[in-house]
């Protein structure tokens, strides 16, 4: 059996969790945002980019020096890779034996070039000399191939004719993808992918250095770049990085400033006006996004943490009150032979130290496991570590003097009183109701004010504590509501259930025999399996919030913007839409032109948007030729006149017929009215669209699939990318924490019921001893048992799952993140996970079950007679 | 048996206990329930003055109150010139651990079971006035309360009775001014009690005031004087 000692190792290591889990938890969720912001950040632009000036009349003069220059303050960077160099041109060039017209080029070199690109196997792999690659697409774009000799002429604003010289090519490489976007590459993205509009970019040619060595300085761009050793960095290490950064950029700044300043007049005027600008480290941005990230979590769970800590202060009450129990005749023995209070609590603090300390040291190690293991990241901060190692170590001391107080205090009850005049009791039951009701109502008004953690921008903000608070004091108030009226019930069970079996009667009269243990047992249970309920469906309900939202705004899962639309290739699933803005009286309103017969396929629809199918709606428009005014199905602000003549920006006419409203369409904005007409009607008005094409469950590659089938992309926005991930997250750990607090509390509520089998112990002993000779056999007594631990943890569920359900169906729409995008967020309960806790509930009722059973067979009966 | 108060320590003041008027009630479910109502008595220095009458009568509440352990709603409990009912819990926790010898119905409940009975004795006597007692005082001491060759038991390997001798020899060590035995022979069988009650009355002879509540006809022969108690109220 359990006795004092083991359940203050229990409840510090509790107390552990939750003071050491706090600052990991928020770290590791700081760090996560980071590292996530870092993935899908390039890593030239969390990077120190600097551009290397040449202040000679060659390249070569300068630059490569202040390139090792550079290279040597490189070595003091913390976090960083070995620095990358890359020196790049933009000739004009005329193919020999071409059209003999000038195109742009560009022409790279980039340290490692040749190891991450996939080079035409029968070049053999070299260039030099003179000899460069040209990417496969130089062969349809500008038939350039292996062995094409290009002309090139580089214009020079310190020389009266432009730089020229001959180059040939020496094989092909395959054309750099720019989705997903090569990590080595992606600074020189702009060389690589099209613009927005479709247009494509300049090709690129990968010279080698002796290329650049050959040209005058001033027309080369020599960069000088350091990388991030890893994303995996947590934001501290993101930070001594970034200090790396901007001390390298300082001496890099004031190098430049010394040479310039020893240079001729005229030099330092033209060098004055000519340095370049140097772009800012955006890994700044991203750690402040992230430490704001740590600021909302840590915000959010303050609650959860208060409570928690809350929770394992009265376990550690309850655990003291045990040990005081159990040591009940040698301290009331020193008492009574004369030691203080204070001495009492001092020599039981001593004695309990090594559990305290015991318990401290697995709580803590159990918060950093789980953190490491199922927390946002396992990189953690050594901050945060020693943070939590101190706030353990305070919590230790803490409950050591709890645990002495209160067993001091247990023990002085006893021994000489002081007489008090009889005052009117305060009912504390009703008034800490009171309370928690009060706060509860306040948290909600607050939060129907201010709302939860918002998404603007890039950025979380919101996590007001009372409005967070809402979830767990509207789950406590009904529970503290709910505990009198059910003591009463319970006291009351004892004149129930005559009529029930033997064994069954005597677990319903245990309950009852001890109401007020029973109930509270009953609302722990509750307020676990309510936390865990609400933490996750709230989880859920987000990460649905967030898909369903960015399905809404974008119209699919990944929109591609194409100059043409061709065939999809076979392996997409998708639509093609046009859009188009128009005006009449009013405000702009949006046209979106959809293909009817493939629309369904293309897009995520929601059974809320209307109260008509979607094939319904369609067939309003499905007559690809209806004459000058189309029929049409309007989404938004029905007030906005668009039933007659509209115009195009280039004033173009459009007749639209409104036929069918719905609430939201995929593909709607806030704010905006939008108005599906049918796609191949509109073309057949001979306006201008842009046209999009729809992909839903898209693979990766998708881009790369559309290019190949002949599409010229533009723009590419995919819904993963239509809200900010990193916000996102916030989000998401804020509410997870309730998770946690779930499982502190369950864990609570074993050690609650384990106390009370131990508790106990002596009657139930003695009532199993004395049930024997009257025929309670072990299955009885395990149905007894069973009864009395069943009874308030079944009662807890019941009570916990209905609260739990009704506060989400409240706080959810409240706390939507995005309130002013369709569609509103709605309540997702995981009958798995929910199913998972019932399991987990039943486990750990028959292992407390089997507990109780052997500790009342294993008594000796003549010990047991005798009261030992 | 004059030996064991006389053992230790120079003879110190035997105060003289007396009561007056001393009442005292308990809240219950059932209501308030008097246990002590208006009890005069005094207890004469050097003797062994017996608290008698059946259980529920009111001599644990008597003892308990003239020990320091609990208090009187009203009425005064003067040991010597002092009423203790007026002292702070300090002053009175001083008290019970300089001056006052007190025992328990339950032997168990007299003794520290992480300590065998040299250590108890040992332990008693240093928390008393400090007093340092080695190995052959202990051993002496033991001798006289019939536990030759006890020292190192643990109190669990004691009967009953000898727990009880162990627990007053406890009690009477370091020369206490006043000496409280609550029902010291309520769990012994004849034997044991009887040896005890020997216990008492040499302690008693030997100058020690002792007041001892107890319905043992045994102890109450013994004694010098005897209170009778009923319901809360004395008859005798």
């Amino acid at each position: 059996m359990i006795g004092g000692m083991a359940a203050v190792v229990a409840a510090s290591a509790l107390l552990a969790v939750g003071l050491a889990g706090g600052p990991l938890y928020v770290s590791s969720a700081s760090s996560e945002a980071l590292q996530i912001a870092m993935a899908g950040t390039c890593a030239t632009d969390v990077g120190l980019d600097l551009v290397v000036p040449a202040f000679g009349s060659s390249s070569s003069d300068d630059a490569p020096a202040l390139s090792a220059w550079l290279d040597e303050r490189s070595v003091e960077v913390p976090n960083a890779k070995a620095p990358v160099l890359s020196r790049a041109t933009w000739p004009n060039y005329t193919l020999r034996g071409g059209d003999g017209l000038a195109r742009r080029m560009v022409l790279l070199w980039r340290d490692g070039q040749l190891e991450h690109l996939d080079i035409d196997a029968t070049l053999g792999g070299t260039i030099g000399n003179g000899r460069i690659l040209a990417a496969d697409q130089a062969r349809d774009r500008a038939a350039i191939a292996t062995g094409s000799v290009l002309d090139i002429s580089i214009a020079s604003a310190l020389r009266p004719m432009p730089v020229a010289k001959t180059l040939e090519v020496a094989g092909t490489y395959r054309d750099i993808p720019f989705l997903p976007e090569p990590s080595h590459w992606c600074g020189w993205r702009a060389s690589v992918r099209p613009s927005p509009s479709g247009d494509p970019p300049p090709l690129l040619m990968i010279a080698d250095e002796s290329v650049f060595d050959a040209l005058p300085g001033e027309v080369v761009y020599t960069t000088w770049e350091l990388r991030p050793r890893s994303n995996r960095l947590t934001v501290a290490e993101a930070e001594s990085l970034s200090a790396g950064y901007h001390r390298v950029r300082a001496e890099f700044d004031q190098h430049l400033a010394d040479a310039i300043a020893e240079m001729s007049e005229a030099d330092q005027a033209f060098w004055a006006a000519s340095l370049p600008r140097q772009a800012e480290p955006r890994i700044d941005l991203l750690i402040a996004q992230s430490r704001q990230v740590g600021t909302v979590v840590g915000r959010t769970m303050a609650p959860v943490r208060l409570a928690g800590v809350a929770a394992d202060v009265m376990l550690l009450f309850g655990a003291a009150v045990l040990v005081a129990r159990q040591r009940e005749r040698e301290l009331r023995l020193r008492l009574l032979r004369g030691d203080s209070a204070v001495m009492i609590a001092g020599r039981v603090a001593i004695g309990q130290a090594i559990p305290v300390a015991l318990g401290t040291a697995v709580g803590a190690a159990m918060a950093l496991l789980a953190i490491v293991t199922v927390g946002p990241t396992p990189e953690l901060e050594s901050g945060p570590i020693v943070t939590a190692g101190l706030s353990a170590i305070g919590g230790a001391l803490a409950a050591i003097a709890l645990v002495g107080g209160v067993a001091a205090a247990a023990t002085c009850r006893t021994v000489d009183r002081q007489i008090r005049t009889r005052r009117r009791r305060i009912p504390v039951a009703p008034v800490l109701a009171g309370m928690v009701v009060g706060l509860a109502v306040l948290s909600y008004i607050r939060l129907d004010r201010v709302g939860g953690v918002r998404l603007v921008g890039a950025e979380a903000t919101g996590g007001d504590l009372l409005a967070q608070s809402f979830p767990l004091l509207a789950l406590a108030a009904p529970l503290t509501v709910l505990t009198l009226p059910l003591i009463r019930i319970a006291r009351r069970s004892r004149r129930w259930g005559s009529g029930l079996p033997v064994p069954v009667v005597s677990g319903l009269r245990r309950v009852g025999a001890e109401p007020a243990t029973s109930v509270t047992i009953a609302m722990a249970s509750a307020l676990a399996i309510g936390a865990f309920l609400i933490s996750t469906a709230m989880t859920n309900s987000a990460r649905q919030l967030l898909a369903e939202k960015s399905a809404v705004y974008l119209g699919s899962d990944e929109v591609v913007t194409v100059t043409e639309y061709r065939d999809l290739p076979a392996a997409l699933t998708g639509t093609v839409v046009g859009r188009l803005d128009v005006r009449g009286d009013g405000p702009t309103v949006e046209v979106l032109a959809v293909d009817p017969a493939t629309f369904a396929i293309g897009v995520r629809w929601r059974a809320d948007a209307s109260d008509r199918s979607l094939a319904d709606l369609l067939s309003v428009i499905a007559d690809p030729s209806p004459g000058v005014r189309l029929p049409a199905i309007v989404i938004g602000l029905l007030d906005i006149p668009i039933d007659g003549f509209m115009h195009t920006p280039n004033r173009r006419e459009v007749a639209l017929d409104p036929q069918a409203t719905a609430r939201w369409f995929p593909g709607q904005h806030a704010g905006t009215t939008l108005v599906i007409v049918n796609r191949d009607a509109l073309l057949a008005t001979d306006l201008d669209v842009a046209e999009q094409v729809w992909l839903k469950d898209p693979p990766v590659d998708a881009t790369t699939l559309l290019a190949d089938a002949g599409f010229n992309i533009g723009a590419v926005r995919r819904s993963a990318d239509v809200f900010d991930v990193i916000s996102f997250r916030a989000v998401r750990w804020s509410y997870s924490a309730l998770t946690a607090f779930g499982v502190v509390i369950a864990a609570a509520v074993i050690l609650a019921q384990l106390l009370v089998l131990d508790a106990r112990r002596r009657a139930r002993q003695a009532n199993g001893v004395l049930s024997r000779p009257m025929g309670l056999t072990t299955g009885g007594l395990a149905v007894a048992v069973g009864t009395e631990l069943a009874i308030p943890l079944v009662a807890g569920l019941v009570v916990g799952i209905a609260t739990a359900v009704a506060v989400l169906h409240v706080a959810v729409p409240r706390l939507d993140t995005l309130r002013q995008l369709q569609p509103p967020a709605r309540v997702v309960i995981d009958l798995t996970t929910m199913a998972t806790a019932t399991g987990a509930a039943l486990v750990v009722l028959v292992l407390l079950t089997l507990i109780g059973v052997v500790g009342i067979r294993r008594a000796q009966p003549m010990e047991v007679m005798r009261g030992g | 048996m004059a030996e064991p108060a006389q053992a230790h320590g120079r003879p110190t003041a035997r105060p003289t206990v007396e009561t007056r008027a001393v009442d005292r009630r308990y809240d219950s479910i059932a209501g308030p329930v008097v246990a002590l109502f208006g009890i005069d008595l005094l207890a004469e220095r050097g003797q062994l003055t017996v608290i008698a009458g059946e259980s529920g009568s009111g001599k644990s509440t008597l003892l308990a109150i003239v020990a320091c352990i609990d208090r009187a709603d009203s009425g005064m409990v003067l040991i010597g010139d002092v009423d203790v009912q007026q002292l702070s819990r300090p002053k009175r926790r001083n008290f019970r651990r300089r001056s006052l010898g007190l025992v328990l119905p339950a032997p168990a409940d007299n003794l520290l079971h992480s300590l065998d009975a040299a250590g108890n004795l040992a332990w008693s006597a240093r928390r008393r006035n400090g007093t340092h007692l080695d190995a052959e005082a202990r051993e002496t001491q033991l001798t006289l309360v019939g536990l030759e060759g006890s020292s190192n038991k643990r109190t669990g390997q004691l009967s009953s009775g000898e727990q009880q001798r162990l627990a007053l020899l406890c009690a009477l060590v370091g020369d206490p001014s006043l000496v409280l035995a609550d029902e010291p022979t309520a769990s012994l069988d004849a034997a044991a009690s009887d040896r005890v009650t020997e216990v008492l009355r040499a302690a008693a002879d030997a100058g020690a005031t002792l007041m001892v509540s107890t319905h043992d006809e045994r102890v109450i022969e013994a004694a010098d004087a005897v209170i009778r108690l009923d319901h809360g109220r004395r008859i005798e």
